[in-house]
């Protein structure tokens, strides 16, 4: 707060000017008057700093609040988290000791020779038993598991590599040419021009002849020659450009 | 029943009517009475308002003569019917699209019926008809111009969008329109004012039809040739899409319906032709084989048109009619779609965006094992949505259920990345870093993606093991699909490739060891036994190749926490002690007066194995009045005792023994035996 020490400084040196009576230390008249218009400035700037600190705190204010509720979101997030870490422990806590007295109390009954524990006894290889038939199956199922994961892996890929194959043939039949291409290639490209002109042309009419029937509100099925004609309009394949 | 022509007086007419519509509305009309009925009401010959009343009767019993629907076109050609009436009709061939008997005539009449489209209110039937009966030679380029120009008088309308995107998918070139790649609604269903007529005929009928698919190869997926009661779930005959003596066509071409046998298939698999109605294919695996070859999109974008279409209507807007009824007809749909899938390997798109609509509106126990069955073919999913669009739901669904649903959501996600894996393993370049997707879905995915998605799924599944097993006390079959799970990621780097471990959460590890039956104790040392490897195996391999893993520091600290528990607990009998991760307060201790607390999990008295140890204590000293356990720790018992164990089945607990602990038999001595963690 350097502008407060300063103002503390001129505060006491305004001080000590009052006190003397309006003499000023001894200094010379310019430093005297500096000092006054000093004072003045110094409340200029004291008056605009403290404008721009009330609009600091103004804007920090709101800034906090709007801050405030990401970070809020943030916090709630990790307290939830937190209470979830310490609902398992509990949890597991409170799952060991349950576990440590119930099975003491049965153990301790187990080595008795009552009836009861005779029963428990009787109930203890029991479920041994099944336990190790229950051993024997999983080993099964999974080994099946494995099997059927092989086989999956295997199809997948067999389809993988007939994807492949399948590319492969595309590529070819597109690349392939004709043997003896090269003697018949202008031939060939001046027959597919004419070809594909006089298309045009069959396409051009074909459609230009379907408006017409269209606009003409003609039940076309019902002559046939009319309907020949109709129906074969849309015959003519597009090219492959 | 035949129906004479009907003369023009009223009476006689009248009566004649009456007649063919209840024939109509009980049994359906035979294919001649349908031609004759249609071009009767399509001429007008007696007014606009008996055309509208012989369309909404016209039920077909069998099939519908294709060249009925030409003269009908060309009567709407003439264009003196009313708007309205023309509607209903167009309405009406879509319904009975899939029993008109062959399509080729249709094609023929393509540019006609594409002329209406400009007409508003036609529109939109119009642009569905088109959709079922383009090929690749009716897209022309000044048919997609006027579509376009339609566009943008009428707006982006979705019934617009899907035909430019068949469209497109034929001629992307032509087509230069940004198109959504997946789009939300179909076509609308037009079909209600003939459903119900349509739905009682055909149950009439039932049984009397026989359709005819068996392209099977003596696979698991038989056809059944029953129709179904409702229109939509339906899965038609396959049917030829041309006539068997067309002359005109420049190619030749081999309709789908007429092979049976591979080798055939193999002959002729650069000229088949496929049928118009995509639906069919489910039914048979060769054609299914040929759609899997030929991976022709617009093939796919038509099946997954169908095949959304009818999902939709049966699980999401059924009103009401899907009673008891129904279900059987559902549960055989979705079986026949599940086993399509299994087949080929991979999951429809359809179904997949189906299935995210559904879980949200899913009680959880309607066609559950489908249901679940359809949610584990799902494809990768990529991270950022995955929480949305499949965690959250089933999040919802968990948390209230039966114990059943528990294990059977378990075991769902477990055969998810089963799939997932099994795909990496096959798919994943050398290089590993840029995987792409199968052809018809257009997304890419790094491999880094997908091991976010690998991430997120084994912790979902961590959480809700870990709340499942709260919720249900630590019940043993719940704690069983938890540990099948965790015995697939385990070895996810060893025997699937993927180079990514995560270690089961702390809800779910210290459950399963003081779990009170030994299988799942066993099972939990095999699955650390086997994590032990992943790890090792992956720091030696790191070690050598210098290449970037993704096991974090973190996942090592945690396997070596859980091994020193495991260890301390089990063999050296040390449990509840201060600084350990079940840290209990001493004076709780004293109040459970329970002798020597800490030695209560270890391999003599675990809940576990405590029959065992008693087994044993009988053996060793059969004339032992007084049983004291902890005799077993003492000399050469304490060797003998876990050779005891591993030789009642327990093999992984025997090789979590082996790998971890070392053993220095020093008889006599009780001493510290040491575990060996694995070093970072």
């Amino acid at each position: 707060m350097e502008p407060m020490d300063r103002l503390e400084n001129l505060a006491s040196s305004l001080e000590t000017v009052a006190l003397n009576g309006f003499q000023g230390p001894t200094v010379d008249n310019g430093q005297k008057d500096s000092s006054t218009a000093e004072i003045l400035r110094m409340k200029e700037q004291m008056s605009n700093q403290c404008f721009e600190m009330a609009v600091k705190l103004q804007a920090g204010k709101s800034k906090r609040s709007s801050c405030s509720a990401s970070d809020a979101e943030k916090d709630v997030l990790d307290y939830a988290n937190t209470l979830e870490e310490a609902k398992i422990i509990h949890f597991n806590k409170t799952l060991a000791l349950h576990r440590m007295q119930v099975w003491h109390a049965i153990s301790e009954k187990l080595k008795q020779s009552d009836p009861e524990a005779v029963a428990m006894r009787g109930l203890t290889s029991c479920s041994l038993d099944l336990c190790s038939k229950i051993k024997t199956l999983q080993q099964e199922s999974c080994e099946l598991q494995c099997q059927i994961t092989d086989l999956q892996k295997q199809r997948l890929d067999l389809k993988r590599l007939t994807h492949e194959k399948m590319k492969e043939m595309d590529e070819l039949k597109r690349k392939r040419e004709h043997p003896e291409a090269e003697k018949y290639r202008n031939v060939l490209q001046k027959g597919q021009s004419h070809l594909e002109k006089y298309q045009k042309m069959a396409t051009i009419t074909q459609n230009v002849l379907r408006g017409i029937i269209i606009a003409s509100k003609v039940n076309w099925r019902d002559d046939p020659k009319l309907r020949d004609i109709a129906m074969t309009l849309e015959d003519i394949p597009i090219s492959e450009e | 029943m035949e129906a004479g022509t009907p003369c023009s007086g009223n009476d006689v007419l009248e009566r004649n009517l009456v007649l063919v519509e209840r024939v109509g509305l009980s049994r359906g009309l035979p294919p001649e009475a349908i031609s004759v009925m249609l071009d009767y009401a399509m001429s007008l010959r007696m007014g606009g308002v008996m055309c509208v009343r012989v369309l909404k009767f016209l039920i077909p019993a069998t099939v519908v003569p294709q060249e009925a629907v030409v003269r009908a076109v060309s009567w709407l050609c003439v264009g003196k019917i009313a708007i309205s009436t023309q509607v209903l009709f167009l309405r009406w061939v879509l319904t009975v699209f899939d029993m008109i008997d062959s399509k080729d005539h249709l094609r023929a009449i393509y540019g006609f019926i594409f002329s209406f489209v400009t007409e508003e209110s036609l529109s939109p039937y119009i642009c569905h008809l088109l959709y079922l009966l383009t090929r690749r030679e009716s897209v022309r380029p000044f048919r997609v111009r006027k579509l376009l120009d339609l566009q943008t008088k009428m707006g982006r309308q979705p019934f617009l969008l899907l035909l430019l995107s068949l469209y497109k998918v034929f001629y992307p070139e032509l087509v230069t329109l940004a198109l959504p790649s997946r789009m939300r609604s179909g076509f609308k269903n037009h079909n209600s004012t003939w459903k119900v007529a349509l739905s009682a005929v055909q149950k009439r009928n039932n049984g009397q039809v026989s359709s005819d698919i068996s392209l099977t190869l003596g696979l698991k997926d038989k056809t059944n040739s029953r129709k179904r009661k409702f229109h939509h779930l339906e899965l038609p005959s396959l049917s030829s899409s041309i006539q068997s003596n067309s002359s005109s066509r420049s190619r030749k071409v081999f309709p789908l319906e007429q092979l049976h046998s591979f080798p055939q298939l193999l002959d002729n698999l650069h000229c088949i032709e496929l049928p118009s109605q995509m639906g069919s294919l489910l039914g048979s695996s060769l054609a299914l084989c040929y759609l899997d070859y030929v991976q022709d999109d617009s093939a796919f974008l038509r099946l997954n048109f169908w095949l959304g279409h009818a999902l939709h209507e049966e699980f999401l807007f059924c009103s009401g009619d899907g009673g008891s009824g129904s279900s059987s007809e559902a549960l055989h749909f979705l079986n026949r779609l599940l086993s399509t899938q299994h087949f080929l390997q991979e999951g429809f798109s359809s179904t997949e965006g189906f299935l995210y609509k559904f879980l949200n509106v899913w009680d959880g126990s309607l066609l559950r094992p489908q249901i679940l069955g359809l949610l584990s073919d799902i494809p990768v999913v990529p991270s950022s949505c995955i929480s949305q669009l499949l965690f959250e739901p089933l999040m919802q669904l968990f948390f209230t259920s039966t114990l059943f649903f528990k294990c059977s959501v378990i075991d769902c996600l477990n055969s998810m990345l089963l799939k997932w894996l099994t795909w990496h393993s096959v798919y994943a370049l050398e290089d590993g870093l840029d995987i792409s997707l199968n052809s018809h879905t257009p997304m890419n995915m790094t491999l880094s993606g997908f091991m976010d998605s690998v991430m997120e799924l084994v912790r979902f599944v961590g959480r809700l093991a870990t709340v499942g097993l709260q919720l249900e006390g630590c019940h043993s079959l719940l704690l069983s699909f938890i540990l099948d799970f965790y015995e697939t990621v385990c070895d996810m780097f060893l025997k699937y490739g993927l180079p990514l471990v995560v270690m089961p959460p702390v809800g779910v590890f210290y459950p399963a060891l003081f779990a009170t039956d030994p299988v799942s104790v066993d099972r939990l040392g095999y699955i650390m036994y086997r994590y032990k490897k992943n790890l090792t195996s992956a720091k030696c391999q790191q070690q050598e190749t210098k290449q970037a893993f993704h096991i974090s520091r973190q996942t090592y600290q945690e396997f070596n926490h859980y091994l020193l528990f495991m260890v301390s607990c089990l063999w050296n009998s040390k449990m509840f002690l201060p600084g350990m991760a079940i840290e209990v307060d001493q004076e709780l201790l004293a109040l459970s007066k329970v002798p020597e607390p800490w030695t209560s999990f270890d391999l003599i008295h675990h809940p576990a194995f405590l029959g065992c140890a008693l087994d044993f204590h009988h053996k060793c000293w059969p004339e032992r009045k007084d049983i004291d356990l902890n005799s077993i720790k003492a000399g050469k018992q304490w060797d003998w005792y876990p050779e005891f164990l591993f030789s009642q089945g327990f093999q992984g607990l025997q090789q979590f023994v082996q790998s971890s602990i070392n053993r220095r038999s020093a008889a006599g001595i009780n001493g510290q035996r040491g575990s060996q963690p694995t070093n970072r």
